[in-house]
């Protein structure tokens, strides 16, 4: 395994500087949110969230690179987000499927019922 | 003098303390009860005749401090009374203390003496009166609390003193006014004294405290230099008004003592505050007597008497308006009394006229006339109202005259001593009457000619319906239709010992016979105070005022017996004639319907008026405020649309709209 002042090295090389990396997790986190407003199945929203956590992920790790390069905080943050992630999303599809058994469909306009 | 009577005069303060007392010891002695052992019977801890035992041996023990105060009075030469104050604290707060003591001077002799002799021929009188009611006891207890109250003001050194047990007569008034407050009249009558003589005591109250703002560094002072005296010490009074006419403007001095004098104008029932008291003879017969004709009305000129300096440095606003008042209360009273058929509402009437003249003689400046009617008046009062009192009973509780008449028969003593009540009071035949109404009319000749003709034409007409109810309640042939009984023994006796003052009393106390005159010890020096002075007992008897007055009274005497005894005049004639005249008689002035209409047209349509905009305005902008926020809330719900959607967009668009604003505000 590489160590991460490997990585930035390797990275410089192929001309890759921050930037990149934020502009590429920028996009994630677009198509993520945009995935969330837009889709009407309740597993594509929570794939679409995933997106934006992974997204998310990536900033932590980059600027942990750019940085402090000797400091692994930014890693180890993003391994705490992806545990939270695989529990919600454990917790997210056991609703999904609850309203799934009650309502046999998965469309969000369908779960519209709790408003005043 | 013995330790005896010294005793007596150096422990004044057990005189009010008796009779509260007795009405302690009646009133938990009614309140709780004990079982008897033997038959297992429920009753009160104090028999029922303990009440008037314990009254009246507590009202007999304040005439022996009475006695005693008389005869250290007249040990005196008159010239140089030294009075006597004590004091002890009952307030104090930083510099302010008050203090509650007891003044021994020659007014509080006065009043100590008239109050617990008639008060003790009344409490005799009362076992009598009351003897088949069921409250016997009760009464006896409320009696001894106005005792306790009356001798606590009579002895009163200072101003606040006397407000205290002021509103404390006020209180027994209201309590004896509503004793048979089952009855619908009693109780609206109690409450109707109680309300009109708030009016006056709040400006009385006023008055105190305006008089205590403008004069508390000066009485520190005065304290200071007389430390067996209190603050608002009625004995420094002349002091204070020196102080007061030099530093105050006038206005501001007459406007003080007519706060003051409001107190007495409720009090003594003056126009236009006199009508709760014919309302007040819905009480029993005796407590008409003793409190509202002899004691409690009285107190009121009492007060005059005791801030007289005050009153006598406004001698162009306040003693004017005192005059008048007196003068318009004497007419408008006399005039009223003619027209009643209730015999203890034209006594009412009387008592009202009778004030009225002592409080003009307190505002033409004759001190010492208006407390000597005063005091004579208080016997032929007292025992006139008791007469009634033994005329209703022996009617079987009939008080209207036109069922009354040809009584003497049935009770000559009653008759006998209603007469010289009637001759007394019309001031004839130089009976105690006629002494203190004279000098009331020799002052006003020499102040006001106008005062004097009203106050004497008035005089007359006293007269006339004095003498109008004596013919129509004894003279003549029996109307009624209740059973009259024989009078009571017990009710007799007070009857003919107070006769013997309303005879004698006036002539006794002229001044010829012997013994001091009344003015001697009782008097104020103002610089232009009436004159009048006669030489001897001749003169006395016989000046241009006294003839003048008694041949008014005569012939007073003489169409009321034309009227009412010979009927040579037919009534209903003159009822036409004289219509205007006797329409207002007969409607009380329409004081009544007055205050009823400002009370309706005024106070209650204010009341609406301030119930509306409660109701509409200052509810509504309450309700205003609910609605607004709920209607808010309204429009605020609707972003709550439970779409998944649409949160995550405002929750993302808001993050970049906040995130876009920050770069405008601080970057930009």
């Amino acid at each position: 395994m590489m160590m991460s002042a490997e990585v930035a090295e390797v990275a410089a090389v192929a001309g890759l500087t921050v930037h990149h990396y934020l502009g590429v997790a920028t996009i994630l986190f677009g198509l993520g949110f945009a995935g969330v407003v837009s889709s009407r199945h309740l597993i594509r929203t929570l794939m679409c969230v995933e997106l934006m956590l992974n997204a998310v992920n990536l900033v932590f790790v980059a600027i942990n690179n750019h940085v402090n390069p000797s400091d692994l905080s930014g890693q180890v943050f993003a391994i705490f987000i992806l545990t939270i992630s695989a529990a919600e999303a454990a917790v997210g599809l056991a609703i999904v499927l609850a309203l799934f058994k009650n309502t046999a469909s998965v469309d969000v306009e369908d779960f519209s019922r709790l408003k005043w | 003098m013995n330790w005896f009577s010294d005793f007596f005069l150096n422990n004044l303060w057990l005189v009010p303390l008796y009779p509260l007392l007795a009405f302690l010891a009646i009133s938990i002695g009614r309140a709780i009860q004990v079982t008897c052992p033997k038959t297992g019977e429920k009753t009160a801890l104090l028999p029922q005749i303990f009440a008037p035992i314990l009254t009246m041996t507590a009202t007999g023990l304040g005439l022996l401090h009475a006695i005693s105060a008389i005869q250290w009075l007249f040990a005196q030469p008159h010239e140089a009374v030294q009075a006597v104050e004590r004091n002890w604290t009952w307030l104090s707060a930083g510099n302010l203390e008050l203090k509650i003591g007891t003044l021994l001077d020659a007014n509080s002799v006065l009043m100590l003496t008239v109050v617990t002799f008639v008060s003790l021929l009344i409490q005799y009188y009362t076992h009598g009166y009351m003897c088949h009611d069921k409250g016997y006891a009760k009464f006896f207890g409320y009696l001894a609390l106005f005792n306790f109250s009356m001798l606590g003001l009579v002895l009163a050194t200072n101003l606040p003193q006397m407000y205290m047990f002021w509103e404390l007569v006020g209180v027994s008034s209201y309590l004896l006014i509503g004793f048979w407050f089952h009855k619908p009249a009693a109780a609206a009558a109690s409450l109707k004294a109680f309300l009109v003589n708030r009016v006056g005591d709040f400006g009385f109250l006023i008055g105190i405290l305006f008089l205590l703002f403008f004069s508390l560094n000066w009485w520190q002072g005065y304290v200071g230099l007389h430390p067996e005296q209190a603050l608002l010490s009625f004995q420094g009074f002349e002091s204070l008004a020196g102080f007061l006419s030099q530093t105050l403007p006038a206005w501001l001095l007459g406007t003080i003592a007519i706060l003051i004098f409001a107190g007495p104008m409720a009090k003594s029932a003056q126009f236009p505050l006199h009508t709760w008291l014919p309302d007040a003879m819905e009480g029993p017969t005796p407590i008409s007597a003793l409190i509202h004709a002899a004691t409690m009305v009285a107190a009121g000129v009492y007060l005059i008497a005791r801030v007289f300096p005050i009153i006598s440095i406004s001698p162009d606003m306040a003693m004017p308006f005192i005059t008048w008042t007196g003068v318009i209360t004497a007419v408008v009273g006399a005039i009223i009394a003619v027209s009643q058929t209730d015999i203890k509402k034209a006594l009412a009437y009387s008592t009202m006229s009778q004030l009225g003249f002592m409080v003009a003689a307190m505002g033409l400046g004759a001190y010492t006339a208006g407390l000597f009617h005063l005091f004579t008046h208080a016997f032929f009062k007292a025992m006139l109202f008791l007469c009634s009192g033994s005329v209703i009973h022996a009617c079987e509780d009939e008080q209207d005259m036109r069922q009354m008449g040809g009584l003497f028969k049935k009770l000559p003593i009653t008759g006998l001593t209603y007469l010289i009540g009637t001759i007394a009071i019309s001031g004839l035949f130089w009976t105690s009457g006629f002494w203190s109404k004279d000098e009331i009319l020799a002052a006003a000749l020499h102040e006001n000619t106008a005062v004097y003709a009203i106050l004497t034409a008035t005089a007359g007409l006293t007269a006339f319906y004095m003498f109008r109810t004596f013919f129509m309640t004894f003279m003549g042939d029996y109307r009624g239709k209740a059973h009259v009984h024989h009078e009571d023994k017990v009710m007799t006796l007070p009857l003919q010992i107070l006769a013997v003052p309303s005879i004698f009393i006036g002539l006794v106390l002229s001044g010829f016979v012997g013994l001091p005159a009344f003015g001697d010890y009782i008097t104020y020096s103002l610089q232009n105070a009436p004159e009048h002075h006669p030489h001897s007992l001749l003169d006395a008897m016989f000046n241009q005022v006294g003839n003048i007055s008694q041949l008014v009274a005569l012939v007073g005497v003489a169409l009321s017996s034309a009227f009412y005894y010979f009927k040579v005049f037919k009534t209903d004639g003159v009822k036409k004639v004289l219509a205007p005249i006797y329409n207002l008689s007969q409607n009380k002035f329409y004081m009544d319907d007055i205050y009823d209409g400002i009370v309706e047209g005024g106070v209650l349509l204010q009341s609406q008026l301030n119930a509306g905009f409660d109701k509409y305005v200052i509810d509504g902008l309450v309700n205003l405020v609910g609605t607004v926020t709920l209607l808010l809330g309204k429009l605020v719900t609707r972003l709550n649309s439970g779409r998944l959607q649409t949160y995550v967009a405002t929750i993302g668009f808001g993050v970049v709209g906040v995130w876009l604003l920050y770069q405008w505000m601080f970057k930009g």
